[in-house]
């Protein structure tokens, strides 16, 4: 999500602009009977969904495991796939740039559900779940659209989203009662790119500084040197990265500062194992590497 | 003053970015001599795209990615030669016509590919203030490598380089001279690309020995000046990225850039004053 890929962009447009070309085929229609056919943009937001439309509701996600959505492109079978659904679930807050011209393009009646709309978006940075108490908001977003969507189901719909909203104050106060294992002065955390500035602030966890600020731009060595001089001066106990990006700036950090690197947090997209499969295991996962690493 | 040239060398990535600085771009400098004579200035771009194809092959054969993207790229670049020479068109046609169709099938596997765990684009542009200890032992074998073979056959490269036309009528290996050139080229391009990213290849390759060209038409001086400002370049770019808070690789190009306009306006002052034969 950060590196110089000027060249590729070129194809990048060639590819959306061959993903528009497909014969518009109008906006879907409901299969009477079959069930509810939602497309959320990336992994989590179909956990979140497939949770909530359980039993009615036939959930998918657009982005693959593992993809960025800073840098996602799509592919003419993705076209079909955002043509074919009757609600489209996106977080919202500027994360899918590039979802409005795959809407106009023949989509545009399809229902929409924000995930973040209304919630308070800071610096434009759009990794609002991460918090489990704003991911609660996401699921009454997605309930309301898919009764909307599909009013017969309205009492399958609530039930399910009542029963993920409890697990999710759970999880809150699980998260709370683990991190509070952590001194407080070790609750400094230096991050590969601002996902956790959210989570960070519902915990009492400080982000002492990201490595990429702005998705795709380059470090510079006055801010890595920086960072390493935070990672010092407040006795940081590790950087922090995602395993689905190049590792090599935040090691070079971490060697320079002397502390390990854990590259196991998963925030842009849900993993592929049992542990880290949907929102609320990744998100205890992801507590247990946090708390592993600083405490 | 001296605290300001000292003053990057306290983090251990910036020493490693100096002497990935000082290797890579004193390699990529000296290819560039005959990178530039040959006529190839594109084949850092399109070698570095075509290798992305071997990474994606690589992560779907489950292999090492290092392995994948130098196997594609040194296929590529004997198909570059091979097209060259049997397809009459120029070197620069057939890396058009090889780096887009590489770098197409890369992206054609990859859309196949529905659940990567990376970013596969990510790892393979490498950026100067990522080098790690194991990069710059490869840098350095690569780097021994490539002088070796240049210093081997430095006549026989020389002769090429200049009249591939006139090397061939008077008995050199032309093809093997080639083949191994590019080969080479595309050795350097790959593993520079994992230790210092896309853009400083691209540039490095071209730029310096672009400017050297500007002040003399001696093959020697040309190499000499063309590392010369690749190295100076490098280090240069590196302390004034550090000092402007700029990202360090686009600095390194821009002072190459900014070196060659120099270097083009003294060639013209020279040549003006008589100084410098014309060659026509």
């Amino acid at each position: 999500m950060l590196r110089l890929r000027v060249p590729i962009a070129v194809f990048r447009g060639a590819a959306l602009a061959a993903a528009l070309a497909l014969p518009a085929c109008g906006g879907a229609e409901a299969a009477p009977g079959g069930p509810l056919r939602v497309l959320a943009t990336t992994t989590l937001l179909a956990s979140l969904a497939s949770d909530v439309g359980r039993g009615r509701a036939e959930v998918s996600s657009l982005l693959p495991v593992g993809a960025s959505p800073e840098t996602y492109q799509p592919a003419p079978a993705d076209m079909v796939r955002v043509h074919d659904a009757e609600l489209i679930v996106e977080n919202g807050a500027g994360l899918e740039s590039w979802l409005a011209p795959m809407l106009r393009s023949g989509a545009a009646r399809t229902p929409i559900v924000n995930c973040s709309d209304g919630l308070p978006i800071v610096a434009a940075n759009p990794h609002l779940w991460l918090d489990p108490e704003y991911a609660r908001q996401y699921v009454s977003a997605i309930r309301d659209g898919m009764i909307a969507a599909d009013p017969a189901g309205a009492a399958a719909y609530r039930a399910n989203a009542a029963a993920l909203d409890a697990r999710l104050r759970a999880l809150t106060a699980r998260i709370r009662a683990q991190i509070a294992t952590i001194a407080p002065a070790n609750r400094n955390m230096i991050v590969f790119h601002n996902a956790w500035l959210y989570y960070n602030r519902r915990f009492e966890l400080r982000t002492l500084g990201a490595i990429v600020e702005v998705p795709g731009s380059e470090p510079s060595a006055a801010h890595l040197a920086r960072l390493i001089d935070l990672a010092r001066a407040a006795r940081v106990r590790a950087i922090f990265a995602e395993p689905e990006y190049n590792a090599k700036l935040v090691n070079a950090v971490a060697r320079s500062a002397g502390i390990p690197h854990v590259a196991l947090l998963y925030d842009d997209s849900v993993g592929t194992s049992p542990q880290t499969r949907d929102y609320v295991a990744m998100l205890e996962t992801d507590t247990a590497t946090i708390v592993g690493a600083l405490r | 003053m001296i605290e300001d040239l000292i003053a990057p060398f306290q983090y251990d990535f910036m020493q490693r970015a100096f002497i990935a600085a000082l290797l890579v771009g004193g390699l990529c400098s000296t290819l560039g001599t005959y990178v530039v004579l040959r006529k190839l200035s594109f084949i850092g771009d399109g070698v570095a795209h075509a290798s992305f194809a071997g990474i994606v092959i690589a992560y779907i054969r489950g292999w090492n990615f290092e392995f994948g993207a130098a196997v594609v790229a040194v296929l590529t670049a004997l198909g570059i030669g091979y097209i060259n020479r049997r397809g009459r068109v120029s070197l620069d046609t057939a890396i058009g016509v090889l780096f887009t169709g590489v770098f197409a099938l890369g992206v054609f596997l990859m859309s196949r590919v529905r659940t990567s765990t990376v970013d596969l684009q990510d790892f393979l542009f490498g950026n100067i203030l990522g080098v790690g200890p194991s990069d710059l032992w490869i840098d350095f074998g690569l780097a021994a490598i490539v002088a070796g073979a240049v210093a081997w056959n430095y006549r026989a490269l020389l002769f090429t380089a200049f009249d591939p036309t006139v090397a061939r009528a008077s008995g050199l290996p032309v093809v093997f001279i080639d083949n191994m050139l590019l080969v080479l080229l595309a050795l350097t391009i790959v593993i520079s690309l994992e230790s210092i990213g896309i853009i400083l290849v691209a540039a490095l390759l071209v730029t310096p020995a672009a400017a050297a060209a500007q002040v003399t038409r001696r093959f020697v001086p040309m190499l000499l000046t063309s590392t010369a400002i690749g190295i100076g370049s490098c280090v240069g770019g590196l302390y004034l990225s550090y000092y402007a808070g700029a990202a360090s690789g686009a600095t390194i190009v821009l002072v190459a850039t900014a070196a060659f306009f120099v270097l083009l306006a003294v060639g013209r002052q020279r040549r003006r004053s008589g100084g410098v034969p014309v060659r026509s």
